[in-house]
């Protein structure tokens, strides 16, 4: 009472109001210009300034996993190539590695370069992807058609290898697929050199267009301890400073031998995830010259025998574009796995959405989503399903799905 | 009072502006969509494509949301081609003699230009979607943002027209007949070459006022807030909408020629409009350049920028025309 | 004619009648409304300056004279008191026979004050018109009105000191030349007998200037006004902001120009029309911050004042510097700034009447004033949202409303009169108006309706009709100029000028204004537009009632989407204006001592200026 009192004199009823802007929501999704797939913002905005995030995924989910354990190893080979259309290599490097380690396989020379190349040149079709998206993100449509212009050169590289643009198919247990005939080096040699060109004239449109820099520097900052409490992965993680590629610190393929740069920033905003990622593709370019130098001195099978898997498990980590991706296998003796389990680099990183986007402007909402590069269609887990009548909502984790499918 | 047939005269002279700048904008249309489609190493759409477009639109289904003020939701549209319709009427095609800014002037040209956004923002509210509205408290912000700097220039040929010795007049005939002659040496006598840093500041405003980057389209940034305020918008609401629309590539060009480039630079009847038009396209050629080349900034940006920068170079110029030096 | 004395007499005689009348209702308001009416009758007659002369003897004592620019005040004066008297019927629900009471005292004293030509007679009209309507703010009898109250009348009694000083050096020159009674107040008596001259002539019509900016009111003292309509019945709020403020500030302008040949510096009148300029900006940016519907319209209020300001401080520039006798060009300019100033007036006790009336609707049917809590009413209350729109569209200045007219005439002003710096900064207080205005217009009636204003059904007859009139009035106004300017504020112009001008051939003064035309292209255009809608292009059109949801993904009946919680508050628009009115914030304490320092170091500084010299 007494209290009350207080407060009552010292406010005076007669000021101007204090300049707020209410508190609102805003649906930011599942369906949105700025989200190429299904997943929910909910934004509680003062203004046009983000106050709180919230974050919904599962729109995408299709029960890969599950799939997973009634096929055979070399079935579900194409089935994880096709968990992610951007780097269905790495899903599939990612999950032969680990079989290979369940069934103690030796890949040939030939295949770790080849195998080491296929996963570069996706890593520089994705990162050239994800550096036209943001450009359009940023309103820079111009830059956007540009860089997915050069981005064909890669896409050409990877169809005269494999056959297809997408969903390569190269790798296979114990090896690759297809072998790179020796007259097709020259012509990849030579995109590689315009792809090294267009990425030189990328970063230099990076860093000096002032509308570039205006978009993005000191925008969507992650802070290198809270990155390092919620464990982000790939690029994030090294542009908020921490030195961490699965590339170095657990070689696969063939990266133990090849020398390359961990490309990292300090700031942790979106500017330096772009300059991250534009010197990952100069290293990416580097690395594929690396390879192709190899192929051409280095003769040999590209698939090595493959017997029995021998019951165990494994977990395999492979850096893809966005960063660690882990195949955890429980093998128990047959064809078919016991257990699949993906865990995808987006995973980690969509949380980090929930600390850079605070504090900034609904404008910066986009760029900031997709400086992450979230890829959906790896990370769906969860399914939410919605009672129309009752306007309930249930959500149904991974357990309560197997349960009602049995 | 003017009499009947001065009306008639006028209510002519009206149809045949918007005659002229509905081919006009189409024509420069298409160059903003060919030129911004090769130099993004695109092909680029046929001729008939702006207008194609729109008369795709006209054919579709009439529908009003469901959480829309139908009046207000079927009237902004409608205001916002009426107000344009008139603007381009009352920016005479680069000639002196034209009946229009004999009834009205350059305050009227503005407030009709702050009528054609308000249109827009109005559509925002009325139709009742979350992002049609922060599209339209975008627009809001861009008109304030703007407003002082687009003031400031406009007014800044009527204003030196008393130093060029025509007496005070706030008509645009007036300031495109002031134009004529040749200032030094080969130049000739346009305002541009008298206040540059004036005309810097209207070019921008223009820009602004004309959707296009670095700060045109953010109360309609489609990557962030859909189509901002016309979300909701759709078969011929649309339509007539994205008519209104087409008649900038006219409307904010003509305008900046007519002030600061000479308009038709006192030549005879049809080499006048050649050359206006000439000029007219020009103009939409470099901000298709500026357009294409640069990215979108926040309204932020936008609001220092207008409100620091391009105000400066607005009161430099007004400052000299007011002590004249 | 009708002697003004009676229409006062019967005003006051009638404010008894409703003390009498104190336990039946409608008995005080029939007799309020009779006496209104006839005051109205009576006003209107004298307007067409009848012979038939009815007059009472002269033993009041009363100065009244009736000439243009006293009909335009008294008709302003009395047409807005008729419409708050209907208004009130309806609106006053709780009342003693004490509001009607105070309501016709008031109205009858500005009607005393707008007739009176005695400096001594404008002054006691003034403070009783002050003390009545100090009882009328505090209607409400709770401790916010009592505060408005109080710090409305605290601020205008020491407005009055200055008056009352500024009064007694006239009376003291008066005595010395040998001339007594309140006759020496006359207006016209000091000006024929050249009285006042000198500094001390200035110096005391510059303190009587003073006392009545207060009640304009102009920048530094412009707090009470907001404070005082906040708080009062949204009735009187209109009768401050539409009557009060324009009876009792004019006289500060009607001496300035009347006597301008002793204020002959040129900075002077660039010092009032830049007090014009800086209550004009400054207060358009206050109101951006306002969540309160009639605070907004009350700091808004005060901005459009600055537009009067301009207005008459351009024709004082004009009169006084420059040789207008021989000048028909600067005679152009004078008259066309006092014609802007006044006409800009009339339009805004127009507007502004139709503004808050709409708000006391709004208050009186949704129990709030907050704009954030407010939203979708358009459904609710669809003609008092249209009304509201003409108003908000008007006071913006949007064309062919009455608005743009007298903006568009103050830009002239100023322009012709080599001020452009005033002019542009006057269109930018009109665009930051349009944006306070879309902010009202958006959030109270568009947006979606929060939810707890279900039961909101459109305003009564009675407080819906006044509006609709003045909205009217707004849109004929603003087609049809000519009619306002040719036989309301031209006369009123001739009286403020020193010389008599003809009425031009084209009533705005410069370039042709052609409304018609405009009018009809805008039709033209918008009949453009239909026919292009309507025309059967191709498919049929159908009822997509609940087809069509908004596009935000999904449809309304998804829970998760949650389109309803979605509710893009108006203040979208003042964000960006955050830091500077922060600044704005601090300084206006609410506290009345500090408003009243304001003004003494605003006066001071003003008096020192006057005393050096300079202005």
């Amino acid at each position: 009472m007494t209290r009350k009192k207080k407060t009552e004199k010292k406010t005076i009823p007669m000021q101007i109001d204090e300049v707020t802007a209410p508190e609102y929501v805003i649906p930011l999704g599942p369906f949105h210009p700025a989200l190429l797939e299904g997943e929910y913002f909910k934004l509680k905005v003062e203004g046009e300034k983000v106050l709180e995030v919230d974050l919904k995924l599962g729109y995408n989910y299709r029960g890969i996993m599950k799939l997973a354990e009634s096929r055979s190893y070399h079935q579900n080979m194409y089935l994880f190539e096709r968990v992610c259309g951007i780097c269905s290599a790495a899903h599939t490097t990612a999950y032969s590695t680990t079989v290979e380690m369940l069934g103690g396989i030796e890949l040939p020379d030939r295949a770790r370069y080849i195998r080491t190349l296929i996963a570069e040149l996706e890593r520089i079709h994705s990162h050239l992807l994800w550096a036209g998206v943001g450009m359009e993100l940023i309103g820079f449509k111009t830059l956007f058609m540009l860089i997915w212009r050069d981005r064909e050169h890669v896409l050409d590289v990877l169809e005269a290898i494999s056959g297809n643009r997408q969903h390569y198919a190269m790798n296979t247990i114990g090896g690759v697929r297809k072998d790179i005939e020796k007259e097709a080096i020259p012509k990849i040699e030579e995109k590689l050199k315009v792809l090294h060109k267009a990425t030189e004239t990328a970063t230099k449109a990076v860093l000096e267009d002032g509308g570039i820099r205006a978009r993005t520097k000191g925008i969507g900052t992650l802070d290198k301890e809270i990155a390092k409490q919620i464990s982000v992965v790939g690029p994030v993680a090294r542009a908020a400073g921490i030195k961490i590629d699965v590339r170095k610190d657990d070689p696969y393929a063939a990266y133990d031998e090849i020398p390359f740069d961990v490309i990292t920033a300090n700031d942790g905003d979106i500017f330096s995830m772009a300059l991250v990622r534009l010197g990952e593709l100069v290293e990416s370019v580097k690395i594929s010259q690396y390879c192709l130098d190899k192929l051409k001195t280095t003769g040999g099978p590209i698939q090595a025998e493959v017997k029995e898997i021998p019951p165990g498990e494994a977990v395999g980590r492979v850096e893809a574009p966005r960063g660690e991706l882990m195949y955890y296998l429980v093998s128990n003796g047959t064809n078919t796995p016991e257990r699949a389990r993906v865990r995808t680099p987006s995973y980690l990183n969509d949380y980090a959405l929930l600390f850079m986007l605070p504090g900034e402007s609904l404008a910066d909402v986009p760029i900031t989503v997709a400086s992450i590069d979230p890829c959906m269609a790896c990370t769906d887990r969860i399914c939410t399903v919605v009672n129309q009548d009752m306007r309930t909502q249930k959500t149904s984790t991974i357990q309560e799905l197997f349960k009602n499918s049995r | 009072m003017a009499t009947l047939f001065d009306y008639l005269l006028i209510i002519t002279f009206y149809f045949a502006a918007i005659g002229l700048a509905f081919f006009f904008s189409w024509g420069a249309a298409w160059v903003f969509r060919k030129l911004s489609a090769r130099l993004q190493a695109r092909k680029g759409p046929p001729a008939y494509q702006p207008i194609a477009d729109i008369i795709k639109l006209f054919g579709k289904e009439r529908f009003i949301p469901r959480l829309a003020n139908k009046f207000l939701y079927t009237l902004s549209p409608l205001v916002a081609l009426s107000a344009i319709l008139i603007l381009s009427f009352m920016i005479p095609p680069g000639t002196p003699f034209w009946p229009g800014p004999l009834a009205f002037d350059l305050i009227v040209i503005l407030y009709f230009s702050v009528m054609f956004s308000l249109a827009f923002v109005i559509a925002g509210w009325a139709s009742g979607s979350p992002w049609g509205k922060i599209g339209a408290s975008r627009e809001v912000a861009m008109i304030l943002s703007v407003e002082l700097p687009l003031a400031i220039a406009l007014l800044i040929p009527s204003l030196a027209l008393a130093r060029v010795g025509s007496g005070f007049s706030l008509s645009i005939t007036d300031v495109i007949a002031a134009q004529e002659g040749i200032f030094i040496w080969f130049l000739p006598n346009w305002f541009l070459f008298h206040y540059p840093l004036a005309s810097v500041a209207l070019f921008l405003a223009l820009l602004t006022k004309s959707w296009m980057r670095p700060f045109g389209d953010i109360p309609e940034a489609e990557q962030e807030i859909f189509a901002g305020p016309l979300t909701e918008y759709g078969g011929p609401l649309l339509g007539i909408f994205e008519l209104a629309r087409l008649f900038r590539f006219y409307v904010f060009t003509a305008l900046f020629v007519d002030l600061y480039l000479g308009g038709g630079d006192g030549l005879i009847f049809p080499l006048n409009l050649l050359v206006f038009l000439v000029k007219c396209l020009v103009i939409v050629i470099i901000m298709t350049i500026i357009h294409v080349a640069s990215a979108r900034y926040r309204i932020s940006h936008a609001f220092k920028w207008f409100l620091t920068v391009c105000l400066a170079f607005a009161v430099f110029s007004l400052i000299r025309v007011l002590v004249g030096f | 004619m009708i002697d003004p004395a009676i229409v006062i007499i019967v005003l006051y005689i009638a404010a008894a009648f409703c003390l009498l009348g104190k336990k039946i209702r409608k008995g005080n308001d029939v007799v309020a409304l009779l006496a209104i009416g006839f005051a109205l009758l009576a006003v209107v007659l004298n307007y067409f300056y009848l012979p038939l002369w009815i007059s009472v003897p002269g033993v009041f004592g009363f100065a009244f004279t009736i000439n243009g620019y006293t009909n335009l005040i008294a008709l302003i004066a009395t047409f807005i008191g008729f419409l708050v008297v209907v208004y009130s019927v309806k609106y006053i629900e709780h009342r003693g026979s004490s509001y009607s009471l105070f309501v016709l005292l008031t109205i009858g004293s500005l009607i005393g004050m707008a007739y009176s030509w005695n400096l001594f007679w404008v002054f006691l009209f003034a403070e009783v018109a002050t003390i009545t309507s100090t009882f009328l703010i505090a209607h409400h009898l709770k401790s916010p009105s009592f505060e408005g109250g109080l710090k409305y009348l605290s601020i205008q009694i020491f407005a009055s000191l200055f008056v009352v000083v500024g009064l007694g050096f006239i009376y003291q020159e008066a005595l010395a030349s040998g001339y007594s009674g309140i006759g020496a107040f006359s207006i016209d008596f000091l000006l024929s007998s050249g009285l006042l001259t000198g500094f001390i002539g200035k110096f005391s019509l510059f303190l009587i200037f003073l006392g009545f900016l207060v009640k304009v009111p102009s920048f530094p003292i412009h707090t009470w006004l907001p404070d005082a309509s906040t708080v009062a019945p949204a009735s009187i709020s209109t009768l401050l902001h539409a009557m009060m403020i324009k009876v009792a500030g004019m006289p500060a302008f009607l001496i300035l120009l009347l006597f301008h040949s002793l204020f002959v510096s040129i900075n002077f009148w660039l010092v009032i029309c830049s007090l014009g300029i800086l209550t004009m900006l400054i207060c358009v940016i206050i109101a951006f911050a306002q969540n309160d519907l009639k605070r907004l319209l009350a700091f808004d209020s005060v901005s459009q004042m600055g537009y009067v300001i301009l207005g008459m401080g351009i024709g004082g520039l004009a009169i006084s510097f420059y040789d207008i006798t021989t000048d028909p060009v600067w005679l152009v300019v004078a008259a066309g700034g006092i014609t802007a100033g006044l006409f800009h007036l009339l339009n805004h006790s127009l507007f502004k009447s139709v503004l808050f009336f709409s708000a006391g609707a709004i208050e009186h049917e949704t129990g709030t004033r907050d704009i954030n809590q407010l939203g979708g009413l358009l459904q609710a209350m669809p003609k008092t949202g249209y009304v509201m729109l003409i108003g908000s569209l008007a006071i913006a200045g949007v064309p062919l409303l009455n608005g743009f007219i007298s903006k568009w005439m103050v830009y002239n002003a100023c322009i012709s009169a080599g001020q452009p710096v005033f002019a542009l900064i006057a269109i930018f207080t009109s665009a930051l108006t349009l944006a306070v205005f879309l902010r009202i217009l958006c959030s109270v009636f568009l947006g979606n309706s929060p939810g707890t204003f279900e039961g909101v059904h459109a305003a009564p007859r009675s407080m819906f009709t006044p509006s609709l009139l003045l909205a009217i009035g707004c849109i004929l106004f603003g087609v049809f100029p000519q009619i306002a300017i040719l036989f309301l504020i031209l006369p009123a112009t001739t009286v403020l000028l020193p010389v008599a001008i003809t009425p031009p051939a084209n009533p705005l003064f410069w370039v042709s204004l052609d409304l018609f035309l405009l009018g009809t292209l805008l039709i033209i255009g918008l009949i453009i537009g239909y026919l292009l809608y309507r025309i059967k292009w191709g498919a049929t059109p159908s009822e997509a009632e609940d087809k069509t949801m908004p596009f935000t993904g999904g449809t309304l009946k998804d829970p998760y989407l949650k389109v309803e919680e979605a509710r893009p508050a108006s203040t979208v628009f003042s964000y960006p204006f955050r830091s500077l009115l922060n600044g704005v914030r601090r300084s206006h304490t609410g506290l009345v001592n500090m408003y009243i320092l304001w003004f003494v170091l605003f006066a001071v500084l003003m008096l020192s200026l006057l005393i050096v010299g300079w202005i």
